[in-house]
């Protein structure tokens, strides 16, 4: 008999977007123990909660749905465990919903098949319009190819192409700032970040290098042909 | 309007953010602090540290004074913190000034911007940061409208070398003290910077550097400090809570988003040491010793896991392991909590068989090697420096360690000690001989048994009965060194030293005056920024900066003064009287230890009976034979 586990679904906003994905693990250690829900522990010497994350949210980077799965040791309704992990989250996190995962289900990082990015980005990053950042996004979905350099571990960049992993691209004007929309591939095997689509418009529809800002947040978190995780 | 202006700053900063390593340092947003209501809230208080956010919030101090502050209705507390290089960089090229974590305001909207001084080589920190605030650096620019800049915490008992810079000095224990302060600020809030820096003179602990007129002596040395105006007290008395069971403690700590130096828990268990070493600065000022009831320990320690969520509760003082029955406590501790799999332990041991008893039976999470210091090499050196430790002590706690399962011992000793000769340097190789022994005969397992001798350089500090010792100079430093390298040939020996070059300068703010303020500002405006981490430290600005100074480093590090000098820091007390001093350097002289005051025979150093504060031990129970004052 394996351990009840649930998946939780959360927000990370505000100062919490700088939460790195390493300090997200020590973070929700001590949410659940200020939740005081019956969360299970590793056997061994020095025993860690039993959590698994997701595909990793970049620092900086907001989150609006984002996933974790823990194991409690004994059931407790889902509205209970969301309840108690919500009051105890810090400032910036939510917790907007959890439900029993059946035994047996592929984990979390194993079922994320993609994400949808909403990309605010300066007027200064590109003078171009809505309808010419169109143009561009369009270019990059019509090409076989679309090549980015992608740094690897050891420093080096190499080239690396993001074609497929690009879902769908969208573009719009907003107050003051575009909003460009993606989604994009991001699975255990193969993935493509925001960042890197718009490095491969950079110099066609403006530099959204260095100096521009870049206000980034993950909408959605979805499973094989965009199948809701929750 | 200052409404879109605080906008404007959370929208420059969000910018920079994407740009700087590490961006969790400057967010601010953590569980537990707290964001006040600005315009309603009458004084508005900076508590800046002049080190990284990390090494900032290991800092209980910081814990204890924004919980005592912000549990007021008419006052708040922000944090701010020296940002690291690349944070600077980003923040001059942008133009935005140093802001608090909470509201995200820039420290010149502030009343009262307070430092706290842990560490000398922070200093040129402090400069940076009011620099990046806009706020001008020497107390006699700023006029009305700029925050008061107060500053505390264990450098303030030598405050001179900062005494151009600071217009407050706070000299003791902070709790009730920064009531007083507050108190004043609101009383004297409109009548102007003079009126109100001539209250704050007036109040225990309060040292205000602009109203004392120093006068040198040709050969440098001091001729008088006298207070220029009325009210200014001759001598600046430190201030001690009594009744330190009740003093406010946070039972709401800040959690950290990212991790700190010190990750866990810090419950403060006892404040002072009696053990009387005389290098040691911290058990000087730091008197009287007094412990929290168990009571009170485990009903905070309940709360603190409650409202943090950590899984580690540090026993945290100068020496835990002398708090009475601390095997009790840290047993009932682990009764309570050890279910939520919460664990306890001791930030350092003392020499002794009784501690490594107690780390084994308590940390449940193993550190991989335990840490004694033992300071000094030989009987007689550690006699001279009162340690109270045997070599004996030491080999049974280091057999204990080992079976217990332990496999490495760190092992801490300072070189440059008064009255050292190469013996002791000798000594300090054959005990980590000798320790390293009792590991093969405990069987500890071959290829992991490692023995670690760490060598800082003694720093003569203030209010010690060392303060009238020089400090060896760079090159007997360095000799010492090479000479204990040279004596340390077994492989599972390895050796750690020090940068002499910092422990000079340690040396030369420790025991300096306020000539040397322009030193620091020379230094900063030379770039001189986070001098205690050796990828910032530049000691050849440093000695620019004192060339271009006329000042010399020498003089201040290695100066012996005399019984009858004038010391810098001789108009602040701590409690201690100078002939208790000055018996204690004797002593030392003659290698003749001066017995632990818990053991009942008061040695007489004055701190009880000129604060009116006793010992608190064991939860209320006070040292009764107080009146055996002749040793």
């Amino acid at each position: 008999m394996s351990l009840p586990r649930y998946r939780i679904r959360y927000s990370k906003e505000e100062a919490a977007k700088f939460i790195s994905h390493l300090d997200m693990l020590r973070t929700f250690e001590r949410v659940v123990r200020r939740a005081g829900i019956p969360v299970s522990f590793s056997q061994g010497f020095n025993p860690h909660p039993r959590f698994s994350f997701g595909f990793p949210l970049s620092v900086g980077v907001s989150g609006l749905e984002e996933y974790v799965d823990i194991d409690l040791d004994t059931e407790v309704s889902p509205e209970e465990v969301a309840q108690a992990l919500d009051r105890a989250m810090p400032p910036g996190m939510r917790v907007t919903g959890a439900r029993p995962v059946e035994e047996g289900a592929p984990s979390l990082m194993a079922s994320t098949e993609r994400s949808a990015y909403i990309i605010r980005a300066d007027r200064k990053c590109s003078t171009a319009g809505a309808g010419q950042l169109k143009g561009c996004l369009e270019g990059l979905l019509n090409s076989e190819e679309v090549t980015v350099m992608r740094r690897k571990k050891d420093g080096r960049d190499i080239p690396f192409d993001i074609r497929p992993g690009l879902l769908h691209l969208a573009a719009r004007d907003e107050e003051g700032a575009m909003v460009l929309e993606m989604e994009l591939v991001t699975s255990s095997s193969f993935n493509v970040r925001p960042q890197e689509v718009l490095a491969a418009i950079t110099g066609r529809c403006g530099d959204f290098g260095e100096d521009c800002h870049l206000d980034i947040t993950r909408s959605r978190v979805a499973g094989d042909g965009g199948k809701d995780l929750f | 309007m200052t409404f879109a202006a605080d906008q404007d700053y959370g929208v420059k900063l969000e910018r920079i953010l994407a740009r700087v390593q590490k961006p969790a340092r400057y967010a601010g947003g953590e569980l537990n602090s707290v964001v006040k209501d600005w315009e309603r809230t009458a004084v508005k208080m900076a508590f800046s540290f002049p080190d990284v956010y990390e090494v900032g919030m290991s800092h209980l101090g910081l814990q204890i004074l924004y919980h005592t502050v912000n549990s007021r209705d008419d006052a708040l507390m922000e944090r701010s913190f020296a940002p690291w290089g690349d944070m600077e960089s980003q923040m001059r090229r942008s133009g935005l000034p140093l802001l608090s974590l909470e509201s995200k305001r820039p420290l010149g909207q502030f009343d009262i911007v307070a430092f706290t001084l842990q560490y000398e080589m922070s200093f040129t920190n402090i400069l940076n940061m009011l620099d990046l605030a806009g706020i001008p650096l020497r107390s006699a620019d700023r006029g009305e409208g700029f925050p008061l800049i107060i500053a505390g915490g264990p450098c303030a008992f030598n405050p001179e070398p900062l005494a151009d810079f600071i217009d407050v000095f706070a000299i003791g224990e902070g709790e009730e003290l920064i009531h007083d302060i507050i108190d004043a600020f609101k009383a004297g809030r409109g009548q102007g910077r003079d009126s109100l820096l001539k209250d704050l003179a007036g109040i225990q602990g309060i040292y205000v550097p602009g109203l004392y007129r120093v006068l040198y002596n040709e050969d440098g040395t001091i001729q008088s400090v006298s207070p220029g105006v009325e009210g200014a007290p001759e001598k600046v008395r430190k201030r001690a809570v009594a009744n330190f069971d009740r003093s406010p403690f946070p039972e709401r700590p800040i959690v950290p988003n990212t991790g700190v130096v010190h990750d866990r828990i810090m419950l403060e268990v006892l404040r002072g040491c009696t053990r009387g070493c005389r290098f040691c600065q911290a058990g000087a000022i730091y008197r009287p010793v007094r412990e929290k009831s168990p009571g009170t320990l485990i009903d905070q320690a309940e709360k603190l896991v409650k409202n943090t969520g950590y899984d580690e509760i540090s026993l945290t003082s100068l020496s835990s392991a002398d708090y009475t029955g601390i095997d009790r406590v840290a047993r009932e501790l682990l009764d309570r909590m050890g279910g939520s799999g919460v664990g306890v332990s001791l930030p350092s041991l003392r020499v002794d068989a009784f501690s490594v008893d107690l780390a084994r039976e308590i940390q449940r999470v193993r550190r991989s090697s335990l840490t004694f210091a033992p300071e000094a090499g030989t009987q007689r050196l550690r006699d001279v420096i009162n340690k109270g430790v045997t070599g004996e002590n030491l080999l049974d706690a280091v057999s204990a360690a080992f079976s217990a399962g332990w496999q490495a011992v760190k092992l801490y000793f300072m070189i440059g000690l008064p009255t050292e000769t190469m013996e002791d340097i000798r000594g300090i190789a054959g005990l980590a001989e000798d320790v390293l022994k009792k590991g093969l005969e405990a069987g500890a397992k071959k290829g992991r048994l490692k023995v670690t001798v760490s060598a800082s350089s003694f720093v003569p500090k203030s209010h010690t009965p060392f303060q009238w010792e020089p400090q060896n100079t760079i090159g007997e430093l360095r000799e010492k060194q090479i000479f204990l390298k040279t004596l340390i040939r077994d492989k599972r020996i390895s050796f750690k030293w020090h940068e002499p070059e910092v422990s000079i300068l340690e040396g030369v703010f420790a025991r300096g005056d306020r000539r040397l303020s322009a030193v620091l500002e020379r230094a900063f405006r030379l770039g001189c920024r986070f001098d205690g981490w050796s990828e910032c430290f530049d000691y050849r600005k440093w000695l620019e900066a004192f060339a271009d100074t006329g000042i010399d480093p020498g003089w201040y590090a290695h100066h012996r003064y005399d019984y009858d000098h004038i010391l810098p820091w001789d108009h602040i007390e701590s409690g201690i009287e100078r002939k208790f001093l000055v018996r204690e350097h004797k002593r030392a002289m003659e290698a003749r230890p001066t017995p632990d005051c818990r053991g009942g025979k008061c040695p007489a150093c004055g701190v009880c009976d000129g604060l009116g504060i006793n010992p608190e031990i064991g939860g209320g129970v006070v040292l009764a034979p107080l009146q055996d004052k002749v040793l």
